[in-house]
């Protein structure tokens, strides 16, 4: 038997996707937390919910130029090259070049929903709000932060292997 | 706008409508994708209300582009499709049909008659006859107007059969000869008729079309009402694969590949207001009755008869039907267009004859459209123009023009002193109008075609070009150049006594030969002529030959079908016309070179001489001349130089 306490604000995160944990029984409410008993028989869901509190609060690190930058994995929508440089663009904390290269990255961010969209950008699969089919065969991309990128024809197949992966 | 590029167009908005289609579809699928992925994983991205907004607009402005742009592209008139302001209508009934017709200055108790009272009492012959089809590099028969159109005549061939229909007056038999390898003609079998007349022939690929009549006298009216039909027969066994019978009177036919079309007359009855179709293939008979809905008619021309339009099929052997109510008397056909003209009539009897003396004559010019899928023929326009049209030679069209000669006949009013006239002839260049069924007059050519009193007699289209010839008492032969079609100008006269009756383009130079007719000071004929001419810019005929026999008729200078002629453009070793002169029994031949001062040769006389009358036709296979006449067949060959053999016929 295992007692977790859970902030209220990722608790309900929490019964939204796994609409299991409403069933179990809340044994301690207080202030901003609540306390939840998960017996052995519920190991099983226990170890996914962690998975997803890790996916979603995992930080990644990157090496700046003047240093290192530690940066949620939420907050990244892309991924641009330039040359030697790479660009990290974020919803809020704005750009921050790194010094790692794409392809590099590529598989660094494989497990967190990134996908490489072409030569020069890899982006958040989880930003993607809209997706545009264009004449020339390519997709155009439009992320919750309104920026458009293009997913190049080389590309597609791997972008829709990603999409197809539950 | 030009078809092409209202097709062009069309096209076009078509594939963008199907991109953008598609484009919109795949659109879809990605983002139902998306939506999945999102679900899986708990991204709490909402697609904007405002993407199903634009994926709405652009779904509903495209295809409003699309029907907008369509109606835009097919909605207006065009050459070929129907212009909106019609002056031609149609029926909707058959009372309507009668109640129209009845209104008709024509109309009396002769004409829209009680079938009742026309019982036939007996039958009798009645002959008729002429006209003809094509050539190939073997062989040469029927000379035509259009290339590719076909035209009916007595005599066909295929280079192997020879068909022949006497010209002889109630001719109930067809000849069916074979050329043997050697050349020999042999005549196979004899198709006979018990209660039909042979009009014309017509040979495809695979049949024998037979045109027939029958005839009946009506008593106490003492006129004829005909019964006609289309025999076709396998032209390898001879086996009648399929009949097709009407109560119409044919005026004119024409085939084109394996399609004929029929052009007929139908007077309207009160019992029966529109003509009826019975047709026998096999075991299968049908008949049928034209749709009143398909008649067209003017206001202004009432008439108790109609002109119907049949095309029928023998590859499918469907056939289509469509009339106008009017008689008509010249018919062109190219491979799709009819062009019919008419005589506008609107006084009768003597007040006829005055109307032309204060208006002179007016005919009316009506185009039908052919299309070469469904066979369909569709009215498009027509035009009024002065004089009559005395030839279907008359009539040409050449792109988008209709070219058009007419003539006003030279009438001597005996209360003027001085009769003469002057510009009885015209030259109509017309094209259609886009928003209405009335031709426009794109050029037109009046002054100084013909001197006084002169009237047409002949006329040959050429593409940019025509020759006309006009004769009073000499025979002005104008070269008209129709290369600007807004300005025919004269740009070559030829004179000489005499006239021709029919000219036949010979070669790419300007050289043409004219059938025609010699005549003294005065004008009077006085025996046939041929002459050659170069038209380009000389002034007089290059050669003339006058045949010896005085006052000698020959039909073939009448019926340019009848004339077997192999000019430059005919791909054959020789060169040549040959015709009959009734009367004669004999087949003449005459070889014609251009490069020789002698241009036309002394006649080549192929004689049928115990042959009472005249000999009918001559088809040319492989060298050989073949010349039939109702009981005899003449060969000739070119290679000896003499008659080769002589058979005789029942």
């Amino acid at each position: 038997m295992i007692k977790i306490v859970f902030s209220k604000e990722d608790a309900k995160q929490l019964f939204n996707h796994f609409q299991y944990l409403s069933q179990l029984e809340v044994i301690e409410e207080q202030g901003d937390s609540l306390s939840i008993v998960f017996n052995e028989q519920d190991y099983e869901i226990l170890k996914e919910v962690f998975d997803y509190i890790q996916n979603d609060r995992t930080q990644l690190v990157f090496q700046t130029p003047s240093g290192y930058a530690k940066v949620p994995v939420y907050e990244i929508t892309y991924f641009e090259s330039f040359g030697n440089e790479v660009d990290l663009h974020t919803l809020s904390l704005g750009k921050i070049t790194i010094k790692e290269p794409l392809y590099q990255l590529e598989e660094l961010l494989a497990p967190h929903h990134f996908v490489r969209i072409s030569k020069s950008y890899i982006v958040n699969l989880k930003k993607v709000v809209f997706i545009r089919t264009t004449l020339n065969a390519k997709l155009d991309l439009e992320l919750n932060n309104r920026t458009h990128l293009q997913v190049s024809r080389s590309y597609v197949r791997q972008f829709k292997q990603k999409l197809d992966i539950k | 706008m030009m078809e092409w590029l209202r097709y062009g167009i069309f096209i076009i908005l078509l594939f963008i409508v199907i991109s953008v289609i598609l484009k919109m579809f795949t659109t879809f699928l990605w983002n139902k994708r998306l939506k999945t992925f999102q679900d899986n994983h708990e991204v709490d991205v909402t697609t904007p209300p405002r993407y199903k907004t634009v994926l709405w607009t652009r779904v509903v402005s495209l295809l409003l582009v699309f029907v907008l742009t369509s109606i835009f592209l097919f909605g207006q008139p065009t050459n070929y499709d129907k212009p909106s302001n019609l002056a031609a209508k149609t029926f909707v009934s058959e009372d309507e049909l009668l109640a129209f017709v009845s209104e008709s200055q024509y109309y009396n108790q002769f004409y829209l008659r009680s079938d009742s009272a026309l019982a036939p009492t007996d039958t009798f012959l009645v002959g008729e006859n002429i006209e003809s089809d094509n050539s190939d590099q073997g062989y040469l028969d029927t000379n035509v107007q259009v290339d590719g159109v076909m035209e009916a005549d007595i005599i066909k061939t295929d280079g192997t059969f020879i068909f022949y229909a006497p010209n002889s007056y109630g001719n109930q038999t067809i000849n069916a000869f074979e050329v043997t390898e050697n050349k020999d003609l042999v005549l196979r079998d004899q198709i006979k008729f018990e209660n039909h007349f042979v009009n014309d022939l017509f040979l495809t690929k695979e049949y024998l079309v037979a045109i027939l009549y029958e005839s009946y006298m009506y008593r106490p009216f003492f006129t004829t009402s005909r019964k006609q039909l289309v025999h076709v027969y396998d032209k390898n066994s001879l086996e009648l694969v399929y009949e097709f019978e009407s109560n119409l009177s044919f005026i004119e036919y024409r085939m084109i590949e394996d399609t004929l079309y029929i052009v007929g007359d139908y007077y309207i009855t009160k019992d029966n207001p529109t003509p009826k179709f019975d047709i026998i293939k096999g075991d299968v008979e049908t008949s049928y009755n034209l749709d009143v809905k398909k008649v067209f008619y003017y206001n202004e021309m009432s008439f108790p008869s109609m002109t119907v339009f049949i095309s029928l099929d023998l590859e499918t052997f469907t056939q289509k039907t469509m009339a106008f109510i009017g008689q008509v008397n010249q018919v062109y056909m190219n491979k799709d267009t009819i062009i019919v003209t008419q005589i506008i009539v609107k006084q009768f009897g003597w007040q006829l004859f005055e109307k032309i003396f204060q208006e002179g004559i007016t005919t009316r010019v009506m185009k039908f459209t052919i299309d070469d899928d469904s066979k369909n023929i569709a009215y498009r326009s027509y035009f009024d123009l002065k004089g009559l049209v005395q030839n279907q030679l008359w009539i040409d069209i050449e792109d988008q023009y209709l070219r058009i000669a007419s003539t006003e006949p030279y009438l001597v009013d005996f209360n003027l002193t001085d009769s003469v006239t002057n510009n009885l002839n015209n030259l109509y260049i017309l094209k259609d109008d886009l928003n209405s069924d009335l031709m426009v007059v794109v050029g037109h050519l009046n002054n100084g075609l013909g001197k006084k009193n002169e009237t047409i007699k002949s006329v040959s289209f050429n593409k940019d070009e025509v020759k006309i010839v006009t004769f009073y008492q000499t025979d002005p032969l104008y070269t008209i150049d129709l290369s600007t079609p807004s300005n025919p100008r004269i740009v070559n006269i030829i004179e000489e006594p005499g006239f021709s009756s029919y000219l036949h383009l010979w070669d790419d130079d300007g050289h043409i030969i004219g059938l025609g007719f010699q005549t003294d000071n005065n004008g009077r004929v006085t025996g046939l002529k041929i002459s050659a001419y170069q038209t380009n810019d000389s002034e007089e005929p290059l050669y003339t030959v006058e045949l010896d026999r005085k006052y000698g008729y020959s039909e073939q200078f009448y019926n340019h079908r009848a004339l077997l002629v192999s000019n430059a453009k005919a791909n054959t070793p020789y060169q040549f016309i040959g015709f009959s002169v009734n009367g004669t029994n004999q087949f003449l031949i005459y070889m014609i070179d251009f490069t020789k001062e002698q241009i036309i040769s002394e006649a080549i006389t192929i004689d049928h001489n115990k042959t009472y009358g005249n000999v009918d036709r001559g088809v040319y296979i492989g060298g050989m001349i073949y010349t039939f006449s109702k009981d005899k067949a003449v060969t000739y060959s070119f290679e000896q130089n003499e008659v080769t053999q002589s058979i005789d016929l029942d």
